[in-house]
């Protein structure tokens, strides 16, 4: 083969690395995809006033400790993973693909549950708007369909928002919350500021399970770093800092604005207020210590949030169903993308018309868009995710007992296994609260319907995986694996020698 | 004609001339059938996700050479999978380049919205149509396909452009291609099987 001067640089590595990141990029690309004032606005005042319990704050604490624990043997295992971004291909390669393909399943529930809950919210944040501006009243399911008009037609053509857009959203949303925070501080209620909603004794009465399923639901997608395990500078580091990071940041944040509404409220009305004011609080809050254009800018920016997350979902939902149409785990018509623009079309028209029936549904039946549909959606989509952590985290104990790639006991066994006792505890937690969580009474059936929903459709993909076992090894050797099936007899011939 | 230049060709609209393909799956089907226009002349060989050189006398073409010399410069990668993401960058624009030097092609400076782009276009309709019209009649009439042909149509079922040949055939896309490519000699078999995931991923891909 031919020699190469020592000095020369690469050009194939120069290339590949001219797209490589740092934690700036990949924290950037963790956060935006939160959409805080989503979580602040509409998760945290709903929770507030569903669940009737205050402890809210100091659960964000909580969880961010277990998910950063959990992230240590996650990160680790990253890249070792064809598909690092999906939880199921971490199951798939540690506990067995049968519990792979039941993780796929339990995740695309998830996903779409948590995307078409948006539409629920979109129209109590945007009613505001049009009653300040233009007089209007309109109908939440108005607006919703304007929205899922939007987003579909977005999303068949695989636009994403753009990075720099939802960088500058994210940026205006933090300073937003920051401010509002600040006012809300500056205006405790009672004339003194309260810690009791950040008192860890409160956490450990009846229905902290409630208080935990809404802080992991705040923490959706802090998972999403490892995608850059193959394209970022340093790779583990980049990773490990950017995930810690994003952690750290998003608890912060929803601890402050959380906590800091039960200050202005006073820790005794918070309930009795969020009830009241429902998302309006933080909005109501901000216009009396703030003024009207604080107010609008805020509402404004609750809009543009709730409607960056509905898209940013919408494309994650699509391309999870194209990952699995494409390992044969869905459908292989689901697995193709459209030539010309490249996007996962099926995946998206499919989660579109979802949306659809879901909107129409709720619209038809007259039921609560805010609670009925966003909320519960929301938790529901959060228990989803919670027990992917779960079963994630047990899987790379056995991951790593199998295969030590070197790494130290700490991170390849010892935070796994107490982020495996920690998440199992909250998976239990919440289930027992489940009603509380929900804000039902505890003789609702939807406590046993939700999870026994996953329950029902992890043990068919557990069921699905076997079959493709035993009738179609080739596909099954590849679930988790980004590859895809082959060889069926049609009969044309190849002549072997070239014409 | 190559295989580079044929799927150049099948990957534009034979009566406009406009492009069929997503430019990020162009790229990756093109730098797919450069790598295959070596194995064809056996200058290299393809084997568990790996290639190596295995005959290092130049080919006749000079695109052809060029990725030859590159493949030996830098053997330290032997992947495929970064050897066809990097090909993707250049390759229409090297492809397009190979057909104005055999007057197939002219090209052209185009305004986009906000930027200047290099586009080719087709001097021949009937050129143009060529591949995609030969693999369409030969399918349809069930005769053999050489191994170039084979492969072509593997570069298109990984890039999505199968339907373009496989309208008439008298097996269905998804029973007739994998078997297709179930059939191609292994080392192009891997090389269309590393291009379709390529594509796959690319999709999945944040950055598009």
């Amino acid at each position: 083969m031919s020699t190469r001067s020592p000095g020369r640089q690469s050009l194939l590595a120069t290339t590949l690395r001219g797209n490589r990141l740092g934690v700036p990029s990949v924290l950037f690309f963790v956060m935006s995809a939160a959409t805080p004032l989503t979580v602040i606005a509409g998760v945290v005042t709903t929770g507030y006033a569903t669940t009737g319990l205050t402890a809210i704050p100091i659960a964000f604490v909580v969880v961010a400790v277990v998910l950063t624990l959990f992230a240590v043997g996650f990160v680790a295992m990253a890249p070792h993973v064809a598909n690092a971004g999906a939880f199921y291909a971490y199951i798939s390669r540690g506990i067995g693909r049968p519990f792979g393909v039941a993780g796929a399943w339990i995740a695309l529930l998830a996903y779409n549950a948590l995307q078409v809950g948006l539409y629920g919210a979109i129209g109590a944040a945007t009613a505001p708007l049009l009653a300040q501006w233009f007089g209007w009243s309109v109908s939440w399911w108005v607006i919703a369909l304007v929205a899922w008009a939007l987003v579909a037609v977005l999303g068949v053509q695989q636009v994403d928002v753009n990075g720099k857009v939802l960088a500058v959203l994210l940026l205006a949303e933090v300073a937003v919350i920051l401010v509002f925070s600040g006012a809300n501080l500056a205006n405790p209620a009672g004339g003194g500021i309260t810690f009791d909603t950040l008192n860890p004794a409160n956490l450990f009465g009846s229905g902290v399970g409630a208080l935990l399923a809404l802080a992991v639901l705040g923490f959706v997608g802090f998972e999403s770093a490892v995608v850059f395990s193959e394209e970022s500078k340093d790779p583990g580091r980049t990773v490990r800092i950017a995930t810690y990071l994003s952690v750290g940041l998003i608890a912060a944040l929803y601890t402050l604005g959380s906590w800091s509404l039960s200050v202005a409220t006073g820790p005794d009305r918070i309930v009795d207020e969020a009830r009241a004011q429902s998302t309006e609080l933080l909005f109501t809050l901000a216009g009396q210590h703030l003024g009207e254009g604080f107010l609008t800018a805020g509402r404004v920016l609750f809009v543009t949030s709730i409607l960056a997350a509905m898209i940013s979902f919408h494309n994650t939902t699509a391309r999870y169903a194209f990952a699995l149409g494409r390992e044969r785990v869905l459908p292989a018509f689901i697995g193709r993308a459209s030539p010309r623009s490249g996007s996962p079309r099926a995946g998206s028209v499919l989660q579109s018309l979802f949306g659809l029936v879901v909107i129409v549904l709720y619209a038809g039946a007259g039921w609560d868009p805010l609670v009925h549909l966003f909320y519960w959606g929301g938790t529901s989509g959060g228990l989803g995710v919670l027990l992917l952590i779960a079963a994630t985290s047990i899987a790379v104990i056995a991951f790593f007992a199998r295969n030590p790639s070197g790494e130290g006991v700490w991170r390849r066994l010892l935070a796994p296994l107490l982020a495996s006792a920690a998440v199992i505890t909250i998976v239990v937690l919440v289930l027992n609260n489940f009603t509380t969580v929900l804000g039902v009474e505890p003789s609702s059936p939807l406590r046993w319907i939700v999870p026994g929903g996953y329950l029902a459709i992890a043990v068919l993909g557990v069921i699905w995986g076997l079959v493709l076992k035993s009738g179609r090894p080739e596909v099954y050797a590849a679930i988790g694996l980004g590859a895809k099936a082959a060889a069926t007899e049609a009969g044309i011939e190849i002549e072997r020698v070239e014409a | 004609m190559l295989l580079g230049d044929e799927f150049f060709l099948a990957a534009h609209d034979d009566l406009g001339g406009k492009l069929r393909l997503h430019r990020v799956n162009l790229g990756l089907g093109l730098a797919g059938a450069l790598l295959g226009e070596l194995v064809l002349t056996e200058r290299i060989a393809v084997k568990r996700g790996h290639l190596w050189v295995s005959d290092t006398r130049p080919p006749e073409d000079v695109l052809s050479h060029s990725v030859l010399s590159h493949l030996m410069n830098e053997d330290d990668v032997s992947s495929v999978t970064p050897w066809l993401r990097y090909l993707a960058a250049d390759a229409y624009d090297q492809v397009g380049t190979r057909l104005v030097h055999s007057g197939h092609a002219h090209r052209r400076q185009a305004r986009r919205l906000l930027r200047t782009v290099t586009v080719f276009d087709l001097v021949d309709p009937n050129t143009a149509a060529g591949p995609v019209a030969r693999l369409s009649s030969r399918l349809h009439a069930r005769h053999p396909l050489s191994l170039l042909d084979a492969t072509l149509i593997g570069l298109m079922a990984a890039t999505g452009l199968e339907k373009e040949v496989t309208r008439d055939a008298p097996v269905p896309a998804h029973r007739l291609i994998p078997d297709l490519v179930g059939r191609l000699p292994p080392p192009l078999r891997e090389l269309v099987a590393a291009t379709e995931t390529a594509v796959g991923d690319a999709v999945l891909s944040h950055r598009r």
